[in-house]
């Protein structure tokens, strides 16, 4: 049984990668709403449930370590809730767990993504992440030119069919967040022409050591 | 999802337009249905979407279990582009499929600014315009909706028209093209011919329409004895017993309306004589308060929306509001639903009604006066007088508003300039009004003044006015303009020249087409849209047809001429019509349905009428 605080984790994958963040979070209200979940609603002249989401995933990212706080104000099945909650939604987006929200999204410093280039050899990626990966920024203060390479941890590299295998481990501190799609943006740069196309999979969350988020 | 799509996702606007898959979008296997719709609305998803009548037909035609009906919504141009740059065909959201392999392609126009954006979708489609040059192997093209009821400026595109309302029409339809289809020997032509027997089916090719020199219409002759030499308009008799959907699909975008719209009841009693959407939709059927307590409550469990709109043409002569409102608030309140009431009238917006609303709490209130003086309000049936607007906007501010929104037209027929600064005077009054409140809250108000172009519209009493031209509406705004003095009063205007291409549109016949197909050339599209709008195109095209626009906008047309929709039965008469235009001339108001039947002639189409003489009991 759960309730107070309580995390969801859910994968968000297909053409629901071109749904963007306010979209969801809409989506995921109305399914609550639609399951009857009891949430805690902030107070106030328009009241709305209390959701926190995690590590923000660009428009175009599919992924499979996507959580979701709220506050239960009665207790639950999380079975139950589940089952009740994915029948409001499509199959592209499940939650795939229920559970009491222990860890703080603060404690999350890396992300883990599979990306699939389709006209970049294994060798030209190689190549690429050789040396510095400069990409410009823009920000409401501005834009800086930044390097990217020191912030992608462990990866691999492999051939698969036509298309290259990019794994790999990047920083994902709230201060410190690297954006997948930034990345794709500064290979991009780096070798001179476009990527025809790829796609980019969050597979894991990573506290500090190495400790998988949940 | 294939690879071709996502790469052009990636570079486009809000790319969550065109991927489906939404929580309540219907699936079939399309092996096992025998007719399969593609449903297009020419504008946005945002604005499709939002659609109630799309929604309505979306679901019904569904109901079948034969047949199979998707949606289709006009893509922004820079999806557009990248389209045509990899030669992807418009396709529809639910299969995928693009257009072409499709039974049926409908449209629904509820506007003529959408017109070029058939073109456009066509175009995109790879699917030929005109329907001279779609043999047997295309899809059968269809259009409905308001701006249906003239169907000549767009009949070169479509075979064939559903005029009015399509709950039940359409499934005929449906299964007419089933059943002929499994015969031998099927021809869109035997077909068309069967299907323009369907009481509401004008199938535009069938009839020969010819011109005097003038312009003007000589005669329309039916091509055969057994098709109608008028199409008389389709209604639902029964509002209570017809499918409501009430398993909506839920949008992942944001669109025009994420709130449950539920649809208290067609037509409407008031007969303002400018006014299209009342003459066209009589006669005035309800639903009973009992039915539409029960579809909220069910609406709310299958969407979770927190706003429940009741919609309508003016939602105040609905005759059980408030026993539709107590029934819903013994549950909203509870859960956090708010109910909102568009289309008030003045005269009808009370203190009693304000408590039961709660979201005109959160959002500005506008009213529609429509004329500035009182003689010209009467003569345009406006029954509404300076005292009404006075005493509601007093109501306004004693709960704490200090914004009003003033819709006003200006081109009426009968207008003077005295007039036109009547609105500017109402509006000082309002702001008077507000400083002399007591209630009222500690904050200067704002009125504004939004004015736009009259367009005499088909089947109004005024369908045989003209437009003022362009150079008078501009000099009218412009002395609006002028009059407006006081700091307290914004005021807003629409585009003159939109108003004229809409109103040469709304009025056209048949030989428009070729100017519609000139201006696509030209690349015209989503004239709705001011980004968009290119009023040099369009002249352009005009030119390029050896075409008036003025014919259209700005001729007072004779009583006696035939009307490029006299092909087409409103319901309300002719003979009607003429009267209440002959009396607008001396400001003379018509009584609302309420006050006595003033013999419209819509209640020879019979259903539940909630006010017509000999209704059933």
């Amino acid at each position: 049984m759960v309730s107070g605080k309580t995390r969801m984790k859910f994968f968000k994958i297909g053409k629901l990668k071109f749904i963007s963040h306010l979209d969801l979070l809409r989506t995921m209200k109305g399914a609550m709403g639609r399951s009857r979940v009891p949430l805690k609603y902030s107070e106030g002249f328009n009241p709305h449930p209390k959701m926190v989401f995690s590590l923000p995933l660009p428009v175009g990212a599919e992924s499979r370590c996507e959580y979701l706080d709220v506050i239960l104000t009665q207790e639950c099945d999380e079975e139950k809730l589940k089952e009740a909650i994915n029948a409001q939604l499509t199959k592209e987006l499940q939650i795939t767990e229920i559970y009491p929200a222990d860890m703080s999204f603060e404690e999350i410093v890396g992300a883990e993504y599979d990306f699939v280039f389709s006209d970049i050899s294994a060798e030209e990626l190689e190549k690429t992440l050789e040396g510095e990966l400069y990409i410009e920024k823009r920000s409401k203060k501005g834009s800086v030119m930044l390097d990217l390479r020191p912030k992608i941890g462990g990866y691999a590299i492999e051939r698969q069919g036509q298309k290259t295998r990019f794994h790999a481990l990047l920083g994902a501190d709230s201060g410190d967040f690297v954006n997948p799609e930034l990345l794709v943006r500064a290979i991009e740069k780096k070798r001179g022409k476009p990527v025809e196309y790829y796609s980019i999979l969050r597979l894991e969350l990573y506290a500090a050591n190495g400790r998988a988020f949940r | 999802m294939n690879e071709k799509i996502e790469a052009i996702l990636r570079k486009v606007s809000k790319p969550g337009r065109y991927i489906g898959g939404e929580y309540g979008e219907i699936l079939k296997d399309k092996n096992s249905v025998n007719c399969r719709w593609a449903f297009c609305f020419p504008d946005t998803y945002e604005i499709g979407m939002s659609n109630l009548g799309m929604r309505i037909l979306y679901g019904v035609l569904n109901e079948q279990p034969d047949v199979w009906c998707e949606r289709c919504y006009a893509p922004w141009p820079d999806m557009a582009e990248k389209m045509r740059e990899e030669q992807m065909p418009l396709w529809a959201l639910e299969s995928g499929d693009p257009l072409t392999s499709f039974d049926i392609v409908a449209f629904t126009l509820q506007y003529e600014q959408a017109f070029s954006n058939v073109l456009y979708m066509l175009e995109l489609a790879g699917i030929p315009a005109k329907s001279c040059d779609r043999g047997e192997d295309w899809p059968i093209l269809i259009a409905g909706g308001p701006a249906t009821y003239n169907p000549e400026p767009v009949a070169d595109f479509f075979d064939v028209f559903s005029i009015g309302e399509g709950e039940e029409a359409l499934p005929e339809f449906s299964k007419l093209y089933i059943k002929m289809r499994k015969e031998e020997n099927f021809s869109k032509e035997n077909f068309l011919h069967e299907a323009a027997k369907i009481p509401g089916f004008y199938v535009p090719s069938l009839y020969t329409w010819s011109f005097k020199e003038d312009g003007t219409v000589a005669s329309v002759t039916p091509k055969y004895d057994d098709i109608p030499r008028k199409i008389s308009k389709r209604i639902v008799k029964d509002l209570d017993g017809v499918y409501y959907p009430t398993r909506p699909l839920i949008p992942y975008i944001e669109t025009v309306h994420d709130r449950i719209m539920l649809e208290t009841f067609r037509g409407c009693i008031r007969g303002c004589r400018f006014c299209q959407a009342c003459m066209i939709y009589r006669p005035v059927r309800e639903k009973s308060s009992e039915t539409l307590a029960r579809q909220a409550k069910i609406l709310f469990e299958n969407t979770g929306y927190d706003e429940i709109s009741l919609t309508s043409l003016s939602i105040s002569d609905y005759t059980q509001l408030f026993e539709l409102t107590d029934k819903l608030l013994s549950w909203t309140e509870k859960e956090k639903v708010s109910i909102s009431l568009p289309s008030q009238r003045v005269d009808a917006f009370t203190k009693e009604l304000m408590e039961r609303i709660s979201s005109v709490r959160k959002s500005g209130l506008t009213f529609a006066p429509e004329a500035g003086t009182q003689r010209l309000r009467d003569a345009i049936n406006k029954c509404v007088t300076e005292e009404d607007l006075l005493k509601a906007c007093n109501v306004a501010f004693d709960y704490g508003k200090n914004t009003v929104k003033l819709y006003f037209m200006c081109g009426l027929p009968t207008e003077t300039m005295e007039d036109i600064e009547g609105i500017a005077k109402l509006a000082e009054s309002v702001v008077e009004a507000y400083y002399q409140n007591p209630n009222r809250p500690r904050m200067a108000p704002t009125v504004t003044v939004s004015v736009s172009c009259f367009i005499p519209k088909p089947f109004t009493p005024f369908q045989w006015e003209a437009q003022d031209d362009m150079e008078t509406l501009e000099k009218k705004q412009a002395h609006l303009k002028s009059c407006i003095k006081n700091k307290h009063v914004r005021y807003t205007w629409h585009d003159a020249r939109g108003s004229l291409v809409e109103a040469a549109l709304a009025k056209g016949d048949r030989r428009l087409s070729k100017v519609l197909l000139r201006a696509h050339e030209l690349g015209v599209k989503f004239d709705a849209w001011e980004e968009y709008f290119d009023f040099d195109k369009w002249m352009k095209a005009f030119e390029d047809c050896s075409v008036d626009i003025r014919f259209y906008a700005n001729r007072v047309i004779g009583e006696d001429e035939i009307l490029p929709w006299d092909i087409i039965d409103c319901g309300v008469d002719k003979r009607f019509l003429l009267s209440e235009r002959h009396k607008a001339y001396r400001s003379e108001t018509t009584g609302n349905c309420k006050e006595g039947c003033a013999g419209c002639g819509a209640s020879k189409m019979g259903g539940n009428c909630t006010w017509c003489p000999g209704r059933p009991e």
